[in-house]
């Protein structure tokens, strides 16, 4: 019980005893995949990376693990640098996104190499118990004497998961751990796997293209875009602001939607002006609004506080049903505007809908996000 | 919070550089004394008056002169033109018929590969005497049951033909390569992605359509490799052919490689042997090459 | 276009081997997209490799518009198929690949050239139609797959887990997209899916499968809201549906639930049901975003207090141990974010019109029916 209560550890942990790596760059060809990443991560702290595919978490992950070498930057690990440390020497357990298993060795196997490999073959005391454990709580331990080539997608990326969890190392780098399971299953380690984690001694890092999911797992979370680091913060910090429009389209299910437009100020009002539609802005907003007046913003509105309404309803924006699609809790419509933009709406109850037909949705009176025209950061 | 941040960053002790090289050593050092410098002591031998064993004075491209107005030179890059042109190419098509049948799973497969290693395996010389035996005079079992009833030779060897002993050696060679290009073939089809495989069988293409366009363009790479490989070992076949007919009769099954032989050892002249083993070097180097550029081109290989 | 029937369908791979697909019974009507969804190994693939002729039946009938089809082989079936892994032919272009099901059946060039065209301007691929295929990523590989699939308007569409190599907004894209596609053509289409929210977003029933045997099938709200038995109520809701047993109180009209010690009211209809049905023991579902959480106490609330909090973005997700001596836990959904912290001390209260009420003993819904 107490081990849950402090399941939220905050950043008092100095850093340098966990995991630090600072202004690391790497190239690959012209392409620079990594541009000066800094970040930290505590001793016991999960910190979730988010980022599209192709944005430098499996690189970031390689590089801390010591299997790329930067061009640029460094990192330490339990306050010593180890640039020059081969990876091997690392003691930094990373869970392939490939899985990485030993075709010829059992499940069980494969689990505890890591473990043979710095034994010298001989595996301590309550080894065996572990991998049990962790076996049943990754729901395969009926596969422990199966060789990789037996197993599923998903089944496959449990091992490599349990082979990455029974290990005691410096740093914990965990590829897309979870990514071809089912969503229940998804749920259940989501929550466990994230327990462990925090009550352990060395820092973690998840990885992750599902920005709720890292929402779920992290004690913080960093957002990985085009190699750079977008914002890192606590799950309410990204949800509540997030630093940029690619901040912002990675988290919600669907993304928020951004539209273009300009800022007007008639009096003590203020406006945004988009194709076909004219927004009043809240007073919290509008003092912004006012400093940047006659600019390229854009808006951002999550689904869930746009509404349908009937066609000609005052302030509605006129458009057609481009999809429905039912989820049971709630549904999302997607709508086409005149101007041809794609607007989704999240609504709790399903409303049946002839795709193509005419409506008209309303701008709720809050929850708008103001990004800068040019550089696409949150306006503040 | 606060980042522990290495003073001078680019300083950093790079991993040495010299390691790599140092693993791949053995190999280069072996490989430079067993294959280079003979090499570039032909080149060398080339440029030289080299008879009966002394190498005298630099003569310039006199022995490619000679080469070039030489008769037998040019029968020889017949010879081995025809061989080449005949032998491949049927090679390659009993090759990968067989593959086709063996990828198809038939009965027995464990038993059938290593059997089919066997010409492939055998030593050149045991070949050679093994067709000659097959084949001697007009009391050999080919002789005798086939060649004999048929009136294509008759009272003699087909070796001593002069109309057919080149035939017969290219026979040889397809009976001794065919089941390699076979196995080669059979593992290519196995390496093939199954997905297109069951997207053709639902798009509805038929044997000859997923043949066509599908297992030839996606074996191409391999083709093109055991394609070349077999080219340039065709092209300087020397042991079967010395066994068999020594290039007779006359000069009708001389190989370059059996010409080279010749100018060495039964005429000591071995600056020409040593100019006609070059340009055929310079013949592959140049063939290889625009195989390579095509292939890079064409089939995004490599 | 044509309706597909799967008449007493039974797979079995090896002798001996368990079966893969029990006596399946099952209709997808003309136009339809039925999807096939549940847990790996509960026989969806089989199914749908039957149905495009990629494995064959053990025992059964498949009809494709009231023609038996299961001796014909899959090129004559007159079907396409969307792969998992795409399964492009990796030596020709875009537009080759799209044109491979029109030249392999002999159309004239004329059909193949327009038909390739407008496949391409549908899926705005237009300016890439020379590009070799290998190098693009999977989401453009599979519109690929899919225009290849579209462009002979075949009788029958079968996907095969499209969307699970693709990632977060991709998936999200090419969901709506293939949805589009397949009404605003009206083909009749099959979805083999493990993801639930994949299967609800584009199919108009969907067929949920276990271990063989197909379990109910039903549009996706349906399915939400009277799931036919224990296993679809669980497998269907993210996160999973809260279960926990309980029987029928000597209090008349009440059930009692003893981890929430608690005695609920059925109201009416449901004790008339109850008597009716003469069962005794059940388990009681509840979906976590219909479960209440208060920080005051309120009448008959229970006392929990929360282990772990899961954001979610828009809503929170609360897993709670409720304070009785076994420890069970709950799952509650709330908008969010919420205030809530790991430690602290809630009250819940159970919706009875939203409790779903299970046999104990069959795990059938109750009232199915309804």
């Amino acid at each position: 019980m107490t081990a849950m209560a402090t399941s939220f550890p905050t950043i008092d942990r100095r850093p340098r005893d966990g995991l630090a790596v600072a202004g690391l760059s790497k190239r690959f060809g012209g392409n620079e995949v990594i541009q000066n990443v800094s970040l930290a991560v505590a001793p016991g702290e999960v910190l979730a990376l988010v980022g599209p595919s192709g944005a430098g978490k499996t690189t970031l992950c390689r590089m801390i693990a010591g299997l790329e070498s930067p061009d640029r930057g460094s990192c330490h690990l339990a306050g010593q640098d180890v640039g020059a440390v081969a990876p091997g020497d690392r003691r930094v357990a990373l869970m392939f996104e490939s899985y990485a298993l030993y075709p010829h060795l059992t499940v069980r196997e494969n689990i505890t190499s890591p473990l043979q490999a710095r034994s010298r073959g001989r595996l301590a005391e309550g080894v065996k118990e572990a991998v049990d454990q962790l076996l049943t709580l990754l729901e395969i331990a009926h596969l422990g004497d199966r060789q990789p080539v037996a197993l599923s997608g998903g089944q496959k990326q449990r091992v490599a998961l349990a082979r990455a969890l029974v290990q005691n190392p410096s740093a914990l780098l965990l590829d897309e751990p979870i990514s071809h399971l089912d969503a229940k299953l998804r749920h259940k380690l989501r929550g466990e796997i994230r327990r462990r984690l925090s009550g352990k001694d060395h820092p973690s890092i998840w990885s992750t293209p599902d920005g709720l999911e890292g929402l779920s797992v992290g004690d913080r979370v960093a957002v990985l875009a085009e190699g750079r680091i977008e914002q890192i913060g606590t799950p309410e910090d990204i949800w509540l602001r997030p630093a940029s429009i690619k901040v912002a389209k990675l988290f919600g299910d669907p993304p928020m939607n951004v539209l273009k437009g300009e800022l007007h100020s008639q009096g003590e009002m203020s406006f945004f002006r988009g194709p076909e539609v004219s927004i009043e802005l809240p007073p919290s907003l509008a003092a912004r609004a006012k400093s940047g007046a006659d600019r390229g913003v854009y808006l951002g509105v999550r689904p869930g506080a746009l509404t349908l309404a009937e066609v000609g309803a005052p302030a509605g924006v006129p458009a057609q049903v481009y999809s429905n699609e039912a989820f049971g809790k709630h549904s999302i419509v997607t709508l086409r505007t005149g101007a041809g933009d794609l607007v989704k709406i999240k609504q709790k109850d399903h409303v049946a809908l002839t795709l193509g037909a005419p409506v008209s949705f309303l701008y709720g009176a809050g929850e708008f996000f103001l990004f800068d025209g040019k550089t696409g950061s949150l306006t503040t | 919070m606060t980042l522990t941040i290495t003073g001078d960053v680019a300083a950093r002790p790079k991993r040495a550089s010299w390691y790599p090289y140092l693993l791949i050593a053995p190999t280069m050092i072996t490989l430079c004394v067993v294959s280079l410098v003979p090499f570039i002591y032909a080149v060398y031998l080339s440029f030289h008056s080299a008879k009966y064993g002394r190498v005298t004075d630099f003569i310039w491209f006199d022995n490619y002169k000679a080469l070039i107005s030489n008769p037998d030179f040019w029968n020889s890059m017949y010879v081995a033109g025809i061989f080449v042109a005949i032998a491949v190419p049927i090679e390659f098509m009993l090759g990968m018929a067989g593959a086709l049948v063996l990828s198809k799973g038939v009965k027995g497969r464990s038993i059938l590969v290593p059997l089919l290693f066997i010409p492939t395996m055998m030593a050149p010389i045991v070949v050679g005497l093994l067709w000659k035996i097959m084949l001697a005079g007009s009391w050999g079992v080919l002789s005798y049951n086939v060649i004999e009833r048929f009136n294509i030779v008759s009272g003699t060897s087909i070796f001593a033909s002069e109309q057919y002993a080149l035939y017969a050696l290219i026979f040889i060679d397809i009976w001794q390569w065919t089941p390699f290009m076979m196995l080669a073939f059979f593992a290519g089809l196995q390496a093939l992605p199954q997905g297109p495989y069951r997207a053709a069988a639902v798009d509805g293409a038929g044997a000859f359509q997923i043949f066509f366009r599908l297992t030839m363009p996606l074996m191409a790479p391999l083709l093109f490799v055991i394609g070349l490989l077999r080219f340039i070992d065709a092209f300087k076949v020397f042991d079967t052919i010395f066994i068999l007919t020594r290039g007779g009769p006359g000069t009708a099954t001389e190989s370059p490689s059996l010409l080279a032989y010749k100018m060495t050892f039964d005429f000591w002249n071995i600056g020409e042997a040593s100019a006609l083993a070059v340009f055929v070097w310079l013949i592959f180097f140049i063939a290889c090459n625009v195989f390579y550029q095509i292939a890079k081109k064409k089939l995004n290989a490599f | 276009m044509a309706t597909v029937e799967f008449q007493s369908v039974s797979k079995r791979y090896q002798p001996g081997t368990p079966m893969a697909v029990i006596d399946l019974n099952l209709v997808c009507q003309e136009g339809e997209m039925l999807a096939l969804l549940g847990p790996s190994g509960c026989g969806k693939s089989s199914t749908l490799k039957m149905a495009a002729g990629l494995e064959e039946l053990t025992e059964g009938e498949i009809l494709f518009g009231g023609v038996p089809v299961s001796r014909l082989p899959a090129g004559q079936r007159n079907i396409a198929m969307v792969f998992e892994d795409y399964c492009l032919y990796p030596n020709l272009t875009i537009a080759e690949n799209i044109d491979f099901p029109l030249s392999v059946r002999g159309y004239s060039k004329a059909v193949r050239k327009e038909r390739v065209d407008e496949v391409l301007a549908m899926l705005g691929l237009t300016d890439m139609a020379d590009r070799k295929v290998h190098d693009l990523s999977g989401g453009a590989q599979q519109r690929i797959a899919i225009g290849r699939a579209v462009v002979r308007d075949p009788a029958l569409i079968l996907f095969d887990e499209p969307l699970s190599h693709l990632d977060g907004e991709q998936k999200i894209h090419l969901r709506a997209e293939i949805s589009r596609l397949q009404k605003s053509r009206g083909v009749t289409s099959i979805l083999v899916t493990h993801d639930q929210t994949e299967a609800t977003a584009m199919a108009d029933r969907i067929a949920i499968m276990r271990g063989g045997v197909l379990q109910q099938v039903a549009p996706p709200s349906r399915l939400y809201e009277r799931p036919a038995n224990i296993f679809v109520a669980n497998f269907i809701g993210e996160p999973p549906m809260n279960l926990f047993p309980a029987s029928v109180s000597a209090v008349v009209g009440h059930i009692d639930v003893p981890i929430l010690a608690a005695t609920i009211a059925v109201g009416d209809e449901r004790r008339r049901m109850l008597e009716a049905r003469q069962t005794r023991d059940l388990v009681v579902g509840l979906r976590p975003e219909h479960l209440i959480v208060e920080t005051v106490s309120a009448d008959r609330s229970v006392n929990a207090i929360i282990r772990y909090r899961e954001p979610r973005g828009d809503a929170d997700s609360l897993v709670l141990e409720i304070l009785n001596r076994s420890g069970d836990t709950l799952v509650a959904e709330l908008p969010g974010p919420t205030l809530f912290r790991a430690g602290d001390g809630v009250h819940l209260r159970i919706p009875a019109e939203r409790m779903h009420l299970f046999d104990a003993d069959t795990e059938f819904n109750l009232e199915l029916d309804k």
